[in-house]
C-alpha cells in the first residue's frame, strides 16, 4: 500500500510559490506571447480543487523529484497555441497545437530547473493522481492568466518543497540517544528481605506485639529490588547516621534477572 | 474370565453456559490452614538515577529513605499486609508486629 503523507501547505509557502512561479511565467510569457503586456498578467491561489476531477486530461509532467500538471480546461494546448500567437481560433489547429504543447513544456521545464530538476519529463495526458489535486496531500494550483486566456497549474508536495522549503518553522534540536536520555531519569531501588515462609494459619493468628522470625541471618545479605521487582542485587544492611543503608555486595547477572 | 468391552472414551462436549447458583467453596480460609506463602520484608527504597543505577559497584552504600526507628513493611504477594519493627531474634532477623488489620 503507498503511504501519502498528510501535509498542508501553509498560506505562507503558498505565497511564496505564487511569487516565484509568477516570475518565471512573467519571463516565459515575454518569450512565448506576442502581446506580452506584464500588467495583462494574472497570478492566484486556487483554494477549491474541484475542477481537478473534472479535467480528465491534464498535461502531467511527471519527474522522479516530483510532478506539476497543467490544467487547460476545454481550449487545450491549441487554445493556448493560438492565444499566444494572436491568431483566432479556427486556423490550421495543428500548428497551434505544436505551439501550445512547446510553450508548455517550455515553462515546465523552467520551473523544473527552478527546483533543481535536471531531467525533462515529456508531458502526459492523464487524470491528474491525488498528490495533485488534493490539498491535504500538499497539493498547491495556481490559476494563471495571460491576457483573456487562463490556465491552472498544480504541483505536487515534493515539487512545492523543491521550490519552497520549509523554513523550519519548528524549532529542531538535534536528536539523543535513547539511551543517554535515560540517563538521568530516576528510578526506584528497593531493599528487600527474604523472610521465610508461613502458612496461612500462622499468618491468621498474627497478632499486634508478636514477633515473627525470618529466615534470614543477621549477616546474610539482602536483596535489591528495581521497582519491587527485578532483583538485581545483593547488600547489607548498614546505618548512615540515623537513617538505613546497605551496601552492595554483588549483582545478579542477567540470567537471574531474566529467570 | 470376565470378558471387558473396551473402548475410546467418549467426553461430553464441554457447556459454555455461565454458571448459576452459590459458589461450591465457601469463601473460609481456614480451608487453606495448610498452604504455605513467602513474606518479604520492605526495609526501604532509595532514588537513584539510572546512570547512577547502572554505575554502581560492589561496596558501594545507598542511604535508604526510612530512619533507623521506621517500621518496616510486611508483604505478602507484594503487597503490605502489617507493620512492625525490625528486631534481632537471635542470630536472625525478626519483625515485631505493630499494625495489622
Amino acid at each position: 500500500m503507498n503511504a501519502l503523507r498528510l501535509a498542508w501547505l501553509g498560506d505562507t509557502r503558498r505565497k511564496a510559490l505564487c511569487a516565484l512561479i509568477g516570475t518565471e511565467v512573467a519571463e516565459w510569457s515575454r518569450d512565448w506571447w506576442i502581446r506580452h503586456a506584464d500588467t495583462e498578467l494574472d497570478m492566484h491561489l486556487v483554494d477549491h480543487h474541484g475542477f481537478v476531477t473534472k479535467d480528465h486530461a491534464p498535461h502531467v509532467f511527471q519527474a522522479d523529484s516530483g510532478s506539476l500538471a497543467f490544467f487547460m480546461g476545454g481550449r487545450g494546448s491549441e487554445g493556448l497555441g493560438f492565444h499566444l500567437a494572436d491568431v483566432a481560433n479556427g486556423e490550421d489547429p495543428g500548428w497551434a497545437r505544436r505551439i501550445g504543447e512547446d510553450a508548455m513544456a517550455d515553462l515546465a521545464a523552467r520551473i523544473l530547473r527552478r527546483a533543481g530538476v535536471n531531467d525533462h519529463p515529456r508531458p502526459q495526458q492523464h487524470q491528474a493522481s491525488d498528490a495533485l489535486a488534493r490539498s491535504e496531500l500538499g497539493s498547491c494550483i495556481l490559476a494563471i492568466g495571460i491576457g483573456q486566456f487562463g490556465f491552472n497549474l498544480a504541483l505536487d508536495r515534493v515539487m512545492a518543497d523543491r521550490l519552497a522549503p520549509s523554513g523550519g518553522t519548528v524549532a529542531r534540536t538535534a536528536l539523543t540517544t535513547r539511551h543517554s536520555a535515560l540517563a538521568n531519569v530516576p528510578a526506584r531501588v528497593d531493599a528487600m528481605m527474604d523472610f521465610g515462609a508461613v502458612s496461612l494459619t500462622q499468618l491468621a493468628d498474627l497478632r499486634i506485639g508478636e514477633i515473627l522470625v525470618g529466615d534470614l541471618g543477621l549477616e546474610e545479605p539482602l536483596k535489591v529490588c528495581i521497582a519491587g521487582r527485578d532483583t538485581v542485587a545483593r547488600a547489607y544492611l548498614r546505618r548512615v547516621g540515623e537513617k538505613r543503608a546497605v551496601v552492595l555486595d554483588g549483582f545478579n547477572s542477567q540470567e537471574e534477572y531474566e529467570s | 474370565m470376565k470378558e471387558v468391552l473396551v473402548a475410546p472414551i467418549a467426553l461430553n462436549e464441554l457447556n459454555d453456559e455461565p454458571a448459576v447458583g452459590a459458589p461450591l467453596v465457601e469463601r473460609n480460609v481456614a480451608l487453606l490452614g495448610h498452604v504455605t506463602v513467602r513474606l518479604e520484608l520492605l526495609i526501604g527504597s532509595a532514588q537513584v538515577s539510572v546512570e547512577r543505577l547502572f554505575s554502581l559497584a560492589k561496596g558501594d552504600a545507598l542511604e535508604l529513605d526510612t530512619h533507623l526507628d521506621d517500621p518496616v513493611s510486611l508483604l505478602l504477594d507484594g503487597k503490605p499486609v502489617a507493620r512492625g519493627h525490625l528486631m534481632a531474634a537471635g542470630d536472625r532477623f525478626g519483625l515485631k508486629i505493630t499494625e495489622i488489620l
